[in-house]
């Protein structure tokens, strides 16, 4: 069974923008980048993928169930997101972020058990973050925010993990931190990722599979080798650039023209 | 708040009674020993009456007869501290009706008499409340005696303003920026007796706000003021064409309190006013 | 972990709140004050000022995190408004029964949170900004209402200006019965949503990722949270900034986490009412302040610091 199933979605948003009949089957444990100019349609792909807007013809399934069909606990216990809505004004504490991955887990009354609290430490763990666990979110640096919100998608044991442009407003050093701790997630604990991105080199170079949007069709889905070629990201972007294989690991990497 | 003193004129003056129901407190024939006025217009009848030995607690802003500055202070009738009321052990509490006031049915709770006097409008409820106040404390005879002479001396008023060579038409201004007196008001009714005529008394209402350029419209003879001065009417855009202010026959300094508290002293502004509407008109 | 440390502040506060209203007993302007004095008077008025300041904390910080704004007051979205309006009407039919006010100002504000949900309600879905925008309207509409209103009755307007004046002289036991069972119900709801409230904080895309029915719980927390100001402003009239500043001081204290923050706001209002009403009735005594003017007065100054703050972040 594919994580997520996308047949035939179309969606049209009042201000004219649409997908046009979208397929896409997302096979578990995948590691996808969704790329495309602006206004393709890739965070427009990841919001129906996630539930947030609904299809308007068509249908998307997560691991075998449509994705209205869920409510939202049932769905934030299978899919976490990480969307690019971030807000930091309120003062709580890295592991009360972290804690409220445990939210779909916990009934109205329920307390956070001993056993919810070690997902807590274990997540802190994973993403590296202990020594931060008692600071305010607010006076955390953006590198180390992206972690928490990683943190808190990995406390709600999900089996796929959505993000939309993760690496936005980060350092070339932090960019490639996140990716590994995507990639360790993705190959250690089969979580499926899926990711938004801008940057193709990141994405060639983490991503095992690359799906590319253009005004609001699915143009072309694959391996990044076969997606990421000069001549398509020439005539998807409109861009002077070309691109090679790498030296040292096969994946395509991207230069600009002068 | 800074109109303390203009609400202080409001709430006496005759407006619309919110409630008309009298009074249904069984009151002894000896009376009280132990009274609170929460309105100086009702102290001032009280004192009248002649009960002001059993009166122990005033607002602050009863100043009158001069003996009543003397009482114990329970704050001002818009703010009144009930602790300060009920340490004073009352039997009798007299205020004047107010809808909203929390006092009120507070000390009712707590099995305190208090008698509620409307809100007169006329001189026909001025008699009334007077009458009210006088059973409340228990000298009703006083009461009625001193409505009787009221009356006398108003028609007196009556008769002398009748026979007034003309009428002079009167804006009567009882706060800033205009606000005024419609025929519902114990005022109107007042200027009218003293023979001249309330450019406003057309309006049926107590109180009434009016535009400036009305004022101009109506082109008083006379105006009668309890706040604005006299220079203030002539700095006033486009009132110097009004005759009242060409002819400077502006009233500025009649005690306020005697025409608007709306008791017996209404009788002594009545006959000082018409004195001066008499100066005017047989000029 | 940190909770236990928060567990103690709430102890302190609860604690540090019945200390204030057991003092506030013996304070006032008569000394010493006689027993009738005490239990008849100052007791009700104690209580309704935990009550009252209680219920406007609290539905503070809900506000404040439902609209993840920490500067929302909970007269945000016109409920006062609306209550003077229902008094006002009250006054223009000339329905003179006491109680009769108490009806219409909790009617009318019950009924403009319905109306604010109407106008906000766009495809099914209330987002936080037209929530705002329809507050800000609805008060505006009542406020128009009400000044109309001043500007045409003279006398019959104090009888709306010192009912909404704030202030504890409440003496009847039924009217503050049924307030405070209003606010206790609503409290208790709120309380209970608290971890979506959390989530709230977090922008509502994130609130639903994280399992949040955002629309239904958006919807019971303002209603709660509206009810508990409603039902504060018909018995005590308008108290000011008990409903911005405290919960805002709370979560300096004892942090964000609303399961927490909620219980620490009710307390931290509580306190904070009842020895600024022990403050107004003794101040000026034989004068009393109304207390709503007292909180402002207190409030004004420190949200002109808050807002300062806030501008400072943002240049950053």
């Amino acid at each position: 069974m594919p994580a997520v199933l996308v047949e035939q979605v179309s969606f049209r948003y009042s201000s004219g923008f649409a997908l046009h009949s979208i397929d896409l089957e997302i096979p578990q444990q995948a590691f996808l980048a969704l790329i495309g100019p602006n206004g393709s349609g890739k965070t427009t792909l990841l919001r129906l993928m996630s539930g947030l807007l609904r299809p308007e013809s068509g249908n998307i399934r997560l691991n075998g169930k449509v994705v209205s069909d869920f409510e939202p606990r049932e769905l934030a216990r299978q899919m976490a997101v990480i969307s690019s809505e971030q807000f930091f004004e309120f003062p709580f504490s890295v592991a009360q972020i972290v804690a409220m991955g445990r939210f779909p887990h916990l009934g109205r009354f329920g307390k956070m058990s001993a056993q919810d609290w070690q997902i807590v430490e274990e997540a802190l763990r994973m993403t590296q973050i202990q020594d931060l666990s008692k600071r305010p979110i607010s006076e955390l640096s953006s590198g180390e925010r992206q972690r928490v919100l990683i943190a808190r998608a990995i406390a709600q044991k999900p089996s796929i993990l959505m993000l939309d442009e993760p690496n936005a407003h980060l350092d070339i050093g932090h960019e490639i931190e996140i990716f590994r701790l995507l990639q360790f997630l993705n190959q250690q604990h089969a979580i499926t990722v899926v990711v938004v991105l801008h940057n193709l080199a990141a994405a060639a170079a983490f991503c095992k599979s690359v799906a590319l949007l253009y005004q609001g069709r699915l143009l072309k889905y694959g391996k990044p080798e076969q997606v990421i070629t000069t001549e398509i990201i020439r005539g998807a972007y409109g861009a002077d650039v070309s691109v090679h294989p790498s030296p040292t690991g096969g994946f395509p990497q991207i230069s600009y023209d002068r | 708040m800074k109109k303390l003193r203009a609400a202080f004129a409001i709430l006496l003056l005759s407006a619309l009674a919110i409630l008309r129901v009298a009074p249904t407190n069984i009151v002894s024939e000896h009376g009280h020993s132990r009274i609170v006025s929460l309105a100086p217009n009702l102290t001032e009848i009280a004192f009248e009456l002649g009960a002001g030995k059993q009166i122990v607690g005033v607002t602050t802003y009863c100043t009158y007869p001069p003996e009543a500055q003397k009482k114990e202070k329970i704050g001002d009738f818009i703010n009144p501290n009930i602790e300060k009321i009920v340490a004073l052990n009352p039997d009798l509490v007299v205020a004047e009706r107010w809808t909203s006031s929390k006092i009120v049915p507070h000390l009712r709770g707590m099995g305190i008499n208090v008698v509620e006097t409307l809100s007169p409008k006329s001189l026909a409820e001025i008699y009334q409340v007077i009458r009210e106040v006088g059973t409340a404390v228990g000298r009703a005879d006083r009461a009625e005696a001193l409505v009787r002479k009221m009356q006398e001396r108003v028609r007196a008023i009556a008769d002398r303003g009748k026979r007034f060579p003309r009428h002079p038409t009167v804006y009567v201004e009882i706060d800033l920026p205009s606000w005024t007196v419609g025929r519902a008001s114990f005022i109107s009714e007042a200027v009218s007796l003293c023979g001249a005529r309330n450019i406003f008394d057309d309006v049926e209402r107590p109180a009434l706000q009016v535009s400036r350029e009305t004022v101009i419209e109506r082109d008083p003879e006379i105006i009668i003021s309890f706040d604005a001065s006299v220079s203030e009417f002539h700095k006033r855009g486009g009132w110097e064409q009004i005759r009242a202010v060409r002819n400077e026959k502006i009233i500025a300094d009649l005690d306020r309190n005697l025409l608007s508290h709306g008791n017996h002293r209404l009788v002594d502004g009545m006959e000082k006013l018409q004195a001066r509407l008499e100066a005017i008109v047989t000029k | 972990m940190s909770t236990s440390l928060r567990r103690y502040s709430l102890l302190w506060l609860g604690l540090l709140t019945l200390a204030s209203a057991a003092v506030a007993l013996f304070v006032g302007p008569v000394r010493p004050a006689t027993s009738t004095i005490i239990w008849e008077i100052r007791l009700p008025r104690v209580l309704l000022g935990v009550l009252v300041g209680s219920g406007l904390a609290g539905a503070g910080a809900v506000f404040q995190g439902a609209l993840r704004n920490p500067l929302a007051d909970p007269f945000i979205l016109g409920t006062s408004s609306a209550a003077a309006t229902g008094v006002m009407i009250a006054g223009l039919l000339t329905i003179s029964h006491y109680s009769a006010l108490y009806f219409m100002s909790l009617g009318f504000a019950l009924l403009s949170i319905a109306v604010v949900y109407r106008i906000a309600r766009i495809d099914g879905k209330t987002p936080i900004q037209t929530i705002v925008l329809a507050g800000v309207i609805v008060s505006l509409f009542f406020n128009a209402a009400v000044y109309l209103f001043f500007s045409i009755f003279y006398r019959e307007s104090f009888t709306v200006l010192f009912y909404l004046l704030g202030t504890l002289t409440e003496g009847n036991r039924t009217l503050i019965a049924i307030s405070g069972s209003i606010i206790c119900a609503c409290f208790g709801i709120c309380w209970s949503f608290s971890r979506e409230l959390d989530a709230l904080t977090q922008g509502e895309e994130t609130a639903f990722h994280l399992g949040i029915g955002v629309e239904t719980v958006k919807k019971i927390l303002f209603v709660a949270a509206s009810a508990m100001v409603a039902a504060a402003v018909s018995v005590a009239g308008m108290i000011g900034f008990i409903g911005l500043i405290v919960p805002h001081m709370m979560r300096m204290i004892v942090g964000a986490d609303h399961r927490v923050l909620i219980p620490a706001s009710a307390f931290g209002g509580a306190l904070f009412l009842v020895l600024a009403d022990a403050l107004a009735r003794t101040i000026a005594a034989p004068l009393e302040i109304p207390v709503g003017a007292l909180t402002a007065l207190i409030g004004s100054p420190y949200f002109v610091y808050l807002l300062r703050r806030t501008q400072k972040i943002g240049e950053f």
